[in-house]
């Protein structure tokens, strides 16, 4: 388990800092009639860093940008304005011989664990792969050995390196992933969605690799995931995502005992509890209506359309991710805490057009 | 084996409330599915028992290779054979045996005794057609009405849904719906009728979480309001709590627990359960690690000889690998497939 | 190690795969067997056959004009003319031979040059997108939008007849198959993940697709190289019998079905015999190309391995 890094640590540089990211495609919206081109805003303005040794879980629903964020990280789409540092420097800038040798410090674990590896080629092939093309990293002709023992630490056995990804398991083949993603001996390692296709009992088994393997090799996490209780799990802090934008982020003791925005505190309220447990801010009304269209968001707070708590300030002005005297940063006029077990007195949901 | 719920009777104290008998509304015995492969023959089910009454939820809960969405196929006789082959000493629908019927006649009760919704909302409704007739076509098929009567009760039943602005959505595609509200579409089509027995399968699995919240809340509205059996299909354990007041956890084709779902979880009967539970993150807490079950579900193909679950059972004993253990009232309302069972419960 | 020890026992299918398996597997498999008996058949008749055939396909002899099969020799020595003559005495089985020499030719120089230059440019396509994209798709809609016979024809009429030009013609109308199979296939990797995967690891463009994508095209394309054939050998054939192929007096199939239509009546083995070849030949090559398709696939492979030897195994 690690230690709480102090978010604004001032003394450490981040491993990761995302600074003020967005992104927005170009789409085809209307019919042959109403032509128009419309714009898809995926990210509005993304601030973060990630520390040593740290995980950093990203946690939202579907629509609120977290894949295209990984993306953009990685490097495997590019930003439309905003910079990604990795440690000092810029991704976004950095010449391409020089992007190629940073990726070998920035790794990632894909959510489908059959579509990331190639089918065509051994595990312990796929594993060598950034062995051989980062080189240094073992004395050449040694890739081949340091593949087979990768596989080993992550729990499959060395004899199965010749086989190809179509003879595993959902779960043995995230663990491919997981040795691929490792084997250039990686500073960050993006997870998105790593577990979401797994059995629930194979689940908490890449749960605990994930865990072992940061406290062995120190290296940072950037989690992203929808499920809740999972992020809980694995992160030291975490960031709640709405519509392209982090509406609260801090430890994830914190936010999960203690939300501040609204849309976390329903989204905690809408999980299931465990049999036996009760359902957290269970006096919360659930969440009515849908994501709005990130095609025309609402102006000011995004997440105004479906809160109780909005009024015209929250249509005129953009909330920041801000300290507003709690705990932690939010991004909402009227951020406070909840008291967990009880009802809410006062609050009634109500759904506006 | 019957599962009896809490026995009514006179002369039980008023400790207890009496449970009032409800009609029985699907009763299987025995069922069995098997598929043929390239490989050989594949047992998907094997030897399933299940009831479901009147106004009650009973949830299927197992992970992928429990066989637990090949139950409900069966049961409405959806299986392909070949290369299926479903086996039951019954499959009775309020005391009929469905597989006696023609295929005449196990249309008219799809759709209009026993509904069906299913997972990927976008992929079960068909693209080329807008939602108002999708919704429409299920009530002429099955009761020849006018076109405009047809419209008329599928808007109304968009609003008793949820679906906000009915009026207009009606002829709106699938493609122009998200996958909450798809879902809140097919639960419409599931219930024009008034079915009586809805059969739900993973009907959240592929939506957010404040969506799935919406329609699980939706689901028990509307089960209470008609009076229906729900069955739930669902590999996630709290959802399955949340809603379902019976579970069956069925694990490589067998059903080996069955109960009340939160004492299942709790008070577990067999070590599959208390694995799960043991490995599920909790939302309200972070522990030092999670304790997994280790291996995976096995391979329908090649189940292990004895208890399926033994390889990966902490408290497997010889007896485990060498005999199957039957389905047996460990007390008066929790079933277990386990050898150890009673000795599981005495610890906790 | 921290790992839990072989937390997950062993994986699915054990690939134990010996020759023996491979060759029972084929034994049941009628037609891909078929298909391998007929080109092994043919390959042997284009490389040595017409070498060790007593009868040479050149030689004519005026006495010994349309002759039905089974034929004796002219000088009564050894093997008679098993399928007949034609119209100059020549011996049907040498020139069927020869025949199937320049066929073979034709189908495999064809296939290669434009499967090469098809399958390079949708790839490219597919994988760049963008401008590059459009301008190869359009110039592929152009083409194919031409009837490629008549632009076969219209080819070869300002070139002149000739083997080289008629391989080269062959595959400038052929090539836009391959690129529209490359391209949809490369796209569709690109979707699944273990591109992206293959990017993020570090590799260059160019690696990318040099290891990832071109190795799993291979298979398609080859399955496609392998019906492509047939449709060469008889493009070949049709343009030969319309004359514009392969010239008099190189034996092609196409021609000697031309040469025999003024005899339909009297000598039918002249216009039957290289026709049934034809359609043999296309015949063995689809199939043998849906065999291809089960060998090379990983997945494919273990059904196709398991399903001869287990149909009567029981569970």
């Amino acid at each position: 388990m690690k230690t709480n890094l102090p978010p604004d640590s001032s003394n450490q540089t981040p491993v990761l800092r995302v600074q003020d990211v967005a992104k927005e495609f170009r789409v085809r919206s209307g019919s042959i009639l109403t032509r128009g081109d419309g714009v898809l805003h995926a990210l509005a303005g993304v601030d973060f860093q990630v520390y040593e040794s740290e995980t950093l879980g990203i946690v939202g629903e579907s629509g609120c940008g977290k894949s295209t964020l990984a993306r953009i990280i990685l490097r495997l789409e590019k930003a439309t304005s905003g910079n990604v540092y990795f440690r000092e420097e810029n991704l976004m800038t950095v010449p391409p011989r020089r992007l190629l040798e940073l990726r070998r410090h920035i790794q990632m674990v894909f959510q489908d664990p059959f579509a990331s590896l190639d089918p065509r080629m051994t595990i312990a092939e796929i594993v060598a792969e950034p062995l051989r093309i980062h080189k240094g990293l073992v004395p050449k002709g040694q890739e081949r050995e340091r593949s087979l023992q990768l596989l080993e630490r992550v729990g499959l056995r060395r004899q199965d390196g010749e086989r190809h990804p179509h003879q595993f398991s959902g779960g043995q083949r995230q663990r491919i992933g997981i040795a691929r993603a490792l084997a250039s001996e990686p500073e960050l390692l993006v997870c998105d969605e790593p577990v979401s296709a797994l059995d629930v009992s194979v689940q908490a088994q890449i749960l605990n690799l994930l865990q072992e393997l940061q406290d062995e090799l120190g290296v940072s996490y950037v989690f992203i995931a929808h499920d809740l209780s999972v992020v809980r799990q694995i992160s030291d802090r975490v960031a709640v995502m709405y519509m392209g934008k982090i509406v609260e982020t801090g430890p994830s003791e914190e936010v999960y005992e203690n939300p501040l925005h609204p849309y976390t505190q329903s989204l905690l309220s809408s999980v299931p509890p465990a049999p036996g447990r009760k359902r957290r801010f269970s006096g919360l009304n659930k969440l009515e209506g849908e994501v709005p269209s990130p095609i025309n968001p609402p102006s000011g707070c995004r997440f105004r359309t479906r809160c109780w708590k909005a009024s015209e300030r929250c249509a005129d002005e953009v909330p920041d991710l801000v300290d507003r005297g709690f705990l932690h940063p939010s991004a909402c006029h009227f951020a406070e805490p909840l008291d967990p077990g009880s009802g809410v007195g006062d609050i009634s949901l109500v759904s506006q057009p | 084996m019957k599962d009896q719920s809490a026995s009514g009777g006179g002369s039980i104290q008023d400790s207890e409330p009496v449970k009032e008998k409800s009609e029985v509304l699907l009763s299987v015995e025995g069922l069995t599915v098997d598929f043929d492969t390239p490989f050989g023959k594949l047992r998907a089910v094997n030897g399933v028992d299940f009831e479901v009454e009147a106004g009650e939820t009973l949830a299927i809960l197992g992970e992928s290779g429990s066989g637990k969405s090949v139950c409900v196929q069966a049961v409405m006789g959806i299986v392909e054979s070949p290369p299926g082959h479903v086996d039951a000493r019954h499959i009775r629908y309020k005391g009929s045996e469905l597989r006696d019927l023609g295929e005449n006649q196990m249309q008219k009760i799809r759709g209009a005794e026993i509904a069906m919704v299913f997972q990927e909302p976008h992929a079960a409704l068909d693209p080329a057609f807008t939602v108002g007739q999708q919704i429409a076509e299920v009530l002429r098929v099955h009761t020849g009405c006018s076109r405009s009567d047809g419209r008329k009760r599928a808007r109304e039943l968009m609003e008793r849904v949820g679906i906000p602005s009915a009026s207009s959505r009606l002829d709106d595609y699938p493609h122009e719906f998200s996958g909450g509200m798809c879902q809140r579409v097919m639960i419409a089509m599931a219930l024009c009728m008034n079915p009586k027995l809805l059969i739900a399968d993973e009907p959240t699995t592929a939506l957010d979480v404040t969506v799935q919240a919406q329609v699980l809340e939706l689901l028990q509205d509307l089960k209470t309001e008609m009076g229906m059996g729900l069955i739930l299909i669902t590999h996630d354990v709290a959802v399955a709590a949340e809603v379902a007041d019976r579970s069956l956890v069925m694990y490589a084709g067998k059903v080996v627990e069955s109960g009340p779902t939160v004492e299942i979880f709790t008070n577990p009967a067999h070590p599959y359960a208390l694995g799960l539970t043991d490995a599920i993150p909790h939302l309200d807490a972070q522990v030092e690690r999670l304790i997994p079950i280790r291996g995976a579900p096995p391979d329908p193909r090649k189940i292990p000889d004895g208890c399926a679950f033994h390889p990966r059972c902490g408290r497997a004993l010889e007896r485990c690998s060498a005999e199957i253990p039957v389905l047996r009232q460990v007390t008066e309302i929790r079933q277990s497939a386990c050898h150890y069972a009673e000795e599981m419960l005495s610890e906790n | 190690m921290a790992a839990e020890p072989t937390p997950d026992a062993g994986e699915a299918a054990e690939e134990r795969v010996s020759w023996s398996m491979v060759i029972r597997s084929l034994l049941r498999d009628g037609p891909t067997l078929f298909s391998l008996i007929v080109l092994f058949l043919l390959l042997f008749a284009a490389l040595i056959g017409a070498e060790i055939w007593p009868h040479d396909a050149y030689e004519q002899n005026l006495r010994m004009r349309n002759r039905p099969p089974m034929t004796p020799a002219y000088d009564g020595s050894g093997l008679g003319h098993i399928l007949g003559t034609d119209p100059l005495g020549r011996d049907i089985v040498a020139r069927l031979m020869r025949g199937a020499r320049v066929s073979l030719l034709v189908g495999i120089s064809g296939v290669t040059l434009s499967g090469l230059f098809g399958s390079t440019l949708g790839v490219l396509a597919g994988f760049f997108r963008g401008r590059l994209d459009d301008v190869i798709m359009r110039l592929v809609d152009l083409q194919a939008s031409f009837p490629g016979l008549l632009l076969a024809l219209a080819l070869l009429f300002v070139l002149g007849p000739g083997f080289f030009n008629l391989i080269l013609v062959l595959a400038l109308t052929r090539w836009m198959i391959y690129a529209r199979v490359a391209r949809s296939m490369t796209l569709s990797y690109r979707e699944s993940g273990f591109i992206d995967a293959a990017v993020v690891v570090g590799n260059t463009g160019g690696r990318v697709i040099r290891k990832h994508i071109v190795p799993n095209l291979k298979t398609s394309l080859l399955v496609l190289a392998t019906l492509e054939i047939a449709a060469m050998i008889l493009a070949e054939s049709g343009l030969s019998f319309l004359g514009f192929g392969v010239q008099p007096p190189t034996p092609s199939w196409g021609l000697m079905v031309a040469q025999g239509r003024d005899y339909l009546g009297s000598a039918w083995w002249l216009t039957t015999l290289p026709g049934i070849a034809i359609l043999f030949t296309a015949l063995s090559l689809n199939l043998f190309a849906n065999g291809i398709g089960a060998l090379t696939d990983p997945v494919r492979r273990s059904v196709w391995l398991t399903r001869s030897s287990s149909s009567r195994r029981d569970s």
